[in-house]
């Protein structure tokens, strides 16, 4: 019972932290884990994938003209060229008109356009090495291992494939959690870093998920096992990174449909060119054609597509958010309005004291010792934040045992309030020097001979207080008590809360007017009152700020600056979420809300033509979030929020959903990108191989040859050769995707124009000339 | 000419055209909306005559299916007609003595050139139609034509103005179109060219006797009423063989002036209405991205000197190109000077202008291929801003993607494959009479690309009158007008039915960085597809 | 079209075999009377009236340009139009260029370079000082450049015009081919 006492105890705090530097607990489980973690790193991913064999195979397998024709038309056709050039290279004299140059020529162009499709073919497998190793890492957990099944009270050793939803199963430390449950009894720690990457143990108590495949770090636990065998969300998990690599989205498919189209035209102009400059009676050579064709092609952004599709789902993965579907990262991109709680999201989620405003007749000090033991028994971060402050300022009340001792007040929706009540005197005293005995002794222990000083400081500062007013009412409420007894009243109180809940059980004397308007003047800087009172006299109030989470100004500004419209909702007063959202740098608050409010405002946003991006771990928030276009729900969520939303967190941390965001702007940004440069490519290949085509008959041509390439074969060598390795040269920045700089879309669609446009239009110019100096130096 | 005076006429035929294209515009923007117009009650008695006649409810919307077939059956019936008409002048009405009936394969090709916009004539006017075929098959014809273009631009406006809007009755835009529009400003027009020496007369030829004593038969006609229809309405089919370069058509400098202005008028008002329906700077960006396109081309044109070889002395080389250029590029097509006049690098003009269709393009046409272009350019940059690309806050879905894709494939396919196989059959051979050299690929070239935008002018004229031209021209070009106007009310339909977001797009079509790109795609894209014709084509010249 | 076929020959209204073929023969009953009536009004209006018309209000306003410019002699015969050129081959006159060389071929202009260079022969052939002739060829181009606005137009001659202004000055010259006084005059030739 101490122990339990122990652990939510601000007190216990206050020990502990002088005992920080010395305890290294964790660092066993720390260690543990990173042989785990760093199968997900993306460097060492890339690496091992480069020697892996299977990539290798895929790729290798991926080269069936069936497959291409069916998944990547654009490849198809470059291999249907390598196929032409092949032939030509196995037996030139197949045609006097078509075939000029020497063998050597088609062989070595058939090599480099077999290797174009390799590329392009192995850039995909590589993607969905990634993608499986993610799987198979995943797997690796998925183990059978045996449970401890309770079976009539008696623990009975299964498998854990034989469990059924319904069973319960006890794990100790060390052991791993079979199957996805709720914890029935117990509390321990979840080691959780296998599926969240969270390196720290997680702690867990009776009506908690756990995960099936995690393991408990300390103590053991009684836990219901709610999936059944082979839905659990490791299941789930593996599934769904497996299957989101496969369907297309629609921005895919458009892609997809265009390049297509793109390739088509090509086709119809190399075709119909062969004839028309065989009419102008020009030695057509159909090799120089074919490497035309394969040149104008949008080889790089075909070779490249699948990997880039895939590569999101990975990257999502290796973030901790797992996605349903390839759709909802798209729509990501696509988010101009995002709704954020307040509270976890933009704020820590918990409000802390900053100061202590006293009532006419009362001092800081009063207000700091009737808060501290007010909240003495509140382990939210709330109450533990007005103990800190009233330490802090050294506040303490007297009578701490006693205080420590009362019967706590647990703070109810209907009341408002929490705090503490004296309860009979007498057996207050009676128990009270055993309990501070005991308390001393645990605290001792504890601290392991380092606790003098703190004891020591405890009750000097128990001492220093002993003149505020508050101190005496305190002692006076022990007498009061006394003589109450015998009155047969025990309610001495002290309270604190919400003002209208305090205001209840106060003398009807007290200065309301003052009250409120020293708590409205609270609210209007955006933070919250709370009115402290002992027995019926209001002695002040405590202040609380929420605070704002680290670095969610930054984040929020990239967030706006690349066009998107940030939603507040709280539940806070129109003021405090004024100045929150002022802080914070919100655009728009939604004050006041119920947790309804979400998906009405979704709804209305929707019909105005938004995206919307939210994210949500209720119940409550299910249907907001499967409205919304892209729903991130909380690992730590309900299940109902898990099924509604399209992605879940592993890390619950809800600003995660800025990074979706970011991922799937990338993603699109990636495409459009290689898409721009690999058409803005064809003019200079054009330019290299067109002279080289026509230039012998036609010295008219001299004019377009402008890069001054060596020879007609060098020319379309060197062009191919470009081509080629365009594609193994930009398979990183498919993986990795093109760097995101929040901007406006204005300054982005120019510099990428830039970079990717006008770059994409100079840089073969130079390359392919580079790579015709390097031939003639090997070709003489 | 001085060149001062070329940039004084550039500058007020252009700026002219511009300032007159801005209530043009906003008249065809209250035509498109069902807005007030002037003398809105007088039109509207009128036309409701009409659609009491025609036995139409004004009021009901079409679907962009219903809409095409309505306008299919129109421009079906009345190639019909003119087929018919054509095929059998010789026993109609103001047929001169010894006037041939068309024969079959010549009568489908000028069907199918006339109703298609195009006016590619393998005919010579004057000597070999009738007046009677003159007014009531070529003068009735080139109204419907452009009028249909023009209606479908109508609810292709339409599909973007607010969801549902709804694209529109075909019968009611036609007739609106015809009798608010098209009819009027012809009727003007034929009188301003009459004072300017156009002849207008039921007479079909005068004979005079020379100053030498010589008898000279001098072929007339109600040429006035159909120049100012054929400038008007992006048609290009002369009266004369000789079309616009002969002096009735086209007496003098002013009157070529005028023609430019004709030609030019409709294509740039439409950006105009465009802009006034569904935002300014998009309408504006839209118009400066096609003038942008069309004062290339006209660059490229005047790089060299054409001329005088070919050319009509009373316009010179400044006055033919300018004629030309505004001609070909609004796909009109009615030369005022031989095309084998024109310089190499005026020639490469005139094909950039058939190839891009839309700087500015036909009537109706030239503005939804421009429309085309900027939501394929958005689709290829809009994914630069890590966005679903959107046009005017509408998602562009694959279909759209597909759609346009297929307007773009399919124009070089109907120009490059026939070409092709007009040098396989030997059909080249066959009226060229001679080796194969750059300049007889280039006619074969231009003849099909002329054929497939709809344009009309050609470098063969009546020599080309042999089955295999006659069948694959007409084919080429009925697909290269109602395949894309098709796709363009398909895609019109699918953009009506498309929820708008009252957001700022991500990437604003307009603006000078979105001009420029527009304006390089355009071109990137038309260069990539048409490149090395061009190169052994009039490149080699 | 034979799937449509079929249809018909089954009771309309009753067609399970899909919404397709029923949708083209319900646009096709819907459609085909308006537009038979749409283009025969049309045909009235714009290919029939709208030409007649004008040429009613040509023959009454503008019967001389209407009619083709055709400029006469006597006051009867017409000798041709303004617009269109005619081959001249006796050295008293200016020539046109030859047809192949322009794009209509019956253009009646020339450069201006053109006719000063027939200048000499048409003064050797006729006796009519060179500067005379230098002076009508100025005139014709200054006249063709008002017409013009300056601008709209590059300086060109109208054969024609200066042969028949030759005719004009100098009847006795040109006794062969004037019968009489040259005037412009509407009416049929």
């Amino acid at each position: 019972m101490i122990k339990d006492f122990f652990k939510n105890n601000p007190v216990k705090r206050i020990l502990m932290t002088s005992e920080r530097n010395g305890s290294k607990n964790d660092n066993d489980t720390n260690k543990s884990n990173e042989s785990m973690t760093s199968t997900t790193s993306p460097s060492m991913l890339t690496y091992s994938m480069l020697t892996n064999r299977r990539v290798l195979i895929d790729s290798i397998t991926k080269l069936n003209p069936w497959y291409l024709a069916k998944q990547n038309p654009v490849m198809f056709t470059v291999e249907a060229g390598f196929f032409v050039v092949l032939a030509i290279a196995i037996f030139p004299n197949i045609s006097t008109e078509f075939v000029s140059q020497n063998q050597i020529f088609y062989i070595e162009a058939a090599i480099i356009l077999i290797l174009t499709v390799w590329f392009a073919t192995f850039s995909e497998a590589l993607s969905e090495g990634q993608a499986r190793a993610r799987v198979d890492s995943l797997r690796s957990l998925e183990k059978e291992v045996s449970a401890r099944k309770i079976v009539h009270g008696k623990e009975v050793t299964v498998t854990s494939t034989s469990l059924k939803p319904g069973d319960e199963v006890i794990v100790y430390s060390g052991e791993i959690i079979p199957r996805d449950g709720l914890v029935n009894e117990g509390k321990a720690f979840v080691d959780e870093s296998m599926m969240t990457g969270e390196s720290n143990p997680v702690f867990k108590e009776k009506g908690d998920h756990v995960i099936g495949g995690t393991k408990v770090a300390s103590d053991k636990m009684v836990i219901e096992i709610t999936a059944e065998a082979g839905r659990s969300f490791l299941d789930q998990m593996i599934s769904l990174t497996q299957n989101a690599t496969r369907p297309k989205t629609q921005n895919e498919i458009a892609l997809t449909i265009l390049l297509a189209g793109l390739s088509m035209i090509f086709i119809t102009v190399i075709g119909t060119l062969l004839f028309l400059a065989y009419s102008l009676s020009y030695a057509v050579d159909i090799a120089t054609l074919i490497a035309l064709l394969v040149a104008l092609m949008p080889t790089t952004i075909g070779g490249l597509l699948p990997a880039i599709g895939v590569s999101g789902i990975t990257r999502l993965g290796r973030d901790n958010i797992i996605a349903k579907s390839g759709k909802g990262i798209e729509a990501a991109g696509d988010c101009d309005v995002l709704i954020l709680d307040k509270t976890g999201t933009i704020t820590e989620g918990s409000r802390s004291a900053i100061a202590f405003v006293p009532m006419q007749g009362y001092t800081e000090e009063d207000v700091g010792q009737a808060a501290f033991a007010a909240s003495i028994h509140d382990t939210t971060h709330e109450g533990k934040s007005i103990v800190d402050l009233s330490e802090q300022k050294k506040f303490i009340p007297p009578l701490l045992e006693k205080i420590l001792a009362a019967r706590s007040i647990e703070f109810s929706a209907e009341t408002r309030v929490s705090g503490i009540e004296f309860v009979a005197s007498k057996k207050v005293a009676a128990l009270n020097k055993e309990e501070e005995e005991e308390f001393r002794e645990i605290a001792r222990t504890v601290v392991n001979g380092k606790a003098t000083d703190t004891i020591d400081r405890l009750e000097e500062d128990i001492d220093r207080a002993s003149r505020s007013k508050v101190h005496d009412m305190l002692l006076d409420l022990e007498k009061t008590k006394e003589s109450d007894e015998k009155e047969g009243k025990d309610q001495i109180r002290i309270l604190k809360g919400a003002i209208d809940g305090v205001l209840k059980s106060a003398h009807p004397g007290v200065n309301v007017a003052e009250l409120k308007w020293k708590a409205q003047e609270i609210g209007e800087n955006g933070e919250t009152p709370l009115a402290v009172s002992v027995g019926n006299k209001i002695i002040g109030l405590v202040v609380l700020k929420d605070n704002l989470k680290e670095n969610i100004r930054e984040n929020l500004n990239e967030v706006r600056s690349t066009g998107i419209t940030t939603v507040m909702i709280t539940g806070d007063n129109q003021l405090t979420a004024q100045v929150i959202a002022k802080e914070a740098g919100v655009d728009e608050i939604m004050a006041e809300a119920k947790p309804a409010d979400k998906l009405k405002r979704v709804v209305e946003e929707q019909e105005k033509g938004h995206i919307i991006g939210m994210m949500g771990d209720g119940t409550n928030d299910a249907p907001a979030l499967a409205k919304a276009d892209v729903g991130l729900a909380m690992n730590s969520g309900t299940a109902a929020a898990k099924e509604a939303a399209n992605m879940i967190d592993l890390d619950s941390d809800p600003s995660n959903i800025l990074k979706v965001v970011k991922l799937g702007k990338q993603l699109l940004i990636t495409r459009g990108a290689i898409t721009t440069f690999s058409i803005a490519n064809d003019v200079a290949k054009y330019f290299a191989i067109l002279p080289a085509m026509f230039i012998v008959e036609n010295p008219k041509l001299e004019a377009l040859n402008i890069m001054q390439l060596h020879s007609p074969e060098t020319a379309v060598l060197s062009t191919l050769i470009f081509n080629a390795i365009v594609i193994p040269a930009l398979i990183p920045l498919s993986l990795r995707g093109v760097k995101f700089k929040p901007e406006s879309p204005e300054k982005m669609f120019y510099r990428n124009m830039m970079i990717y446009g006008l770059g994409g239009l100079a840089l073969p110019f130079v390359a392919i000339k580079a790579i015709d100096m390097v031939l003639t130096v090997f070709m003489g | 000419m001085t060149y001062v005076d070329t940039i004084i006429q550039t500058a007020v035929v252009l700026g002219g055209t511009l300032i007159l294209a801005v209530p043009f515009g906003l008249y065809m923007a209250r035509m498109i909306s069902y807005e007030i117009r002037p003398l809105e009650r007088t039109l509207a008695i009128v036309e409701n005559k009409f659609y009491k006649l025609v036995g139409i409810d004004s009021n009901r919307q079409m679907t962009w299916k219903e809409y095409l077939f309505a306008l299919l059956l129109v421009d079906g019936i009345v190639a019909a007609i003119f087929f018919i008409i054509v095929s059998t002048q010789n026993m109609l009405p103001l047929a001169t003595p010894g006037l041939e009936n068309f024969s079959i394969d010549l009568a489908f090709m000028q069907a199918s050139s006339f109703i298609t916009n195009t006016d590619l004539q393998h005919y010579i006017g004057d000597q070999q139609l009738s007046n009677l075929s003159q007014m009531v098959a070529i003068i009735f014809i080139m109204f419907v034509a452009p009028a249909s273009a023009i209606a479908v631009s109508f609810a292709f406006i339409r599909a973007f103005i607010r969801k549902n809007f709804g694209l529109g009755n075909f019968y009611v835009d036609f007739t609106r179109i015809i009798i608010t529009l098209l009819l009027p400003v012809a009727f003007i027009s034929s009188l301003l060219l009459m004072v300017l020496g156009a002849p207008q007369t039921l007479e079909s030829s005068l004979t005079v006797n020379t100053l030498e004593g010589n008898e000279q038969v001098i072929t007339t006609g109600p040429v006035a009423s159909l120049e100012s229809i054929k400038d008007l309405g992006s048609n290009g089919g002369g009266f004369f063989g000789s079309n616009s370069a002969h002096p009735y058509e086209n007496p003098n400098g002013l009157s070529n002036a005028y023609e430019i202005f004709l030609m030019l008028i409709i294509p740039l008002s439409l950006p105009i209405a465009y802009a006034k329906l569904v935002g300014k700077g998009r309408g504006v960006s839209l118009l400066i991205a096609i003038l942008i396109g069309f004062g290339i081309a006209f660059a490229i044109a005047l790089s060299q000197v054409s001329g005088p070889d070919l050319l009509e002395t009373r316009f010179g080389s400044f006055g033919s190109i300018f004629f030309n250029i505004a001609s070909i590029e609004s796909n009109t097509g009615s030369a005022n000077s031989a095309l084998a006049g024109m310089s190499p690098n005026a020639v490469i003009a005139l094909f950039l202008g058939m190839f891009v269709q839309a700087i500015p393009g036909a009537v109706g046409t030239g503005m939804m291929t421009m429309i085309i272009y900027v939501i394929l350019t958005l689709f290829i940059v809009g994914l630069m801003v890590g966005k679903t690309p959107e046009f005017m806050s509408m998602k562009i879905s694959p279909r759209d993607i597909k759609l346009s894709a297929i307007i773009f494939l399919v124009h070089p396919a109907i120009i490059l494959i026939p070409t092709v196989l007009a040098f396989v059959t030997e059909n080249v051979q066959a009226i060229t009479e001679g080796e194969i050299t750059p300049f007889t690929y280039t006619e074969v070239l231009y003849e099909f690309t002329s054929a497939a935008a709809n344009n009309g002018s050609d470098y063969f004229g009546a020599s080309a009158d042999t089955p295999f031209w006659n069948w694959s021209t007409g084919i080429v070009m009925l697909l290269g007008r109602f395949v894309p106007l098709g796709l363009m009310l398909a895609i019109a339909g699918s953009f009506t039915l498309k929820d708008r977001k009252e957001v700022i797009e991500p990437i604003k079509t307009q603006g000078p960085l979105f001009i420029s790109v527009l304006v390089v795609i355009t071109f990137l894209l038309t260069a990539l597809t048409f490149f090395p014709f061009i190169v052994i084509g009039p490149f080699s010249m | 079209m034979k799937r449509i076929k079929e249809n018909n020959d089954g009771h309309p209204g009753r067609n399970h075999r899909g919404l397709y073929e029923d949708s083209i023969r319900n646009l096709f009953r819907q459609n085909l009377s308006p537009s038979i009536r749409v283009v025969i009004l049309m045909m009235l209006i714009a290919g029939i009236a709208y030409p007649l018309i004008l040429t009613g209000i040509g023959q009454t306003i503008l019967p001389f340009k209407s009619n083709g410019s055709v400029i006469t002699i006597d006051g009867k015969n017409g000798v041709g139009s303004v617009l269109i050129g005619q081959e001249f081959t006796s050295p008293e006159f200016l020539h046109i260029r030859p047809a192949a060389q322009t794009a209509s071929g019956v253009d009646p202009h020339i450069t201006p370079e053109d006719a000063f260079a027939q200048a000499a022969n048409v003064s050797k052939a006729t006796g009519i000082p060179i500067n005379t002739i230098r002076t009508l060829i100025e005139l014709n181009i200054e006249r063709n450049r008002i017409e013009n606005l300056i601008v709209f137009a590059p300086h060109y001659v109208n054969v024609l015009e200066v042969n028949m202004e030759l005719v004009r000055q100098y009847p006795d010259v040109y006794a062969e081919y004037a019968t009489g006084n040259i005037s412009k005059q509407g009416g049929n030739a």
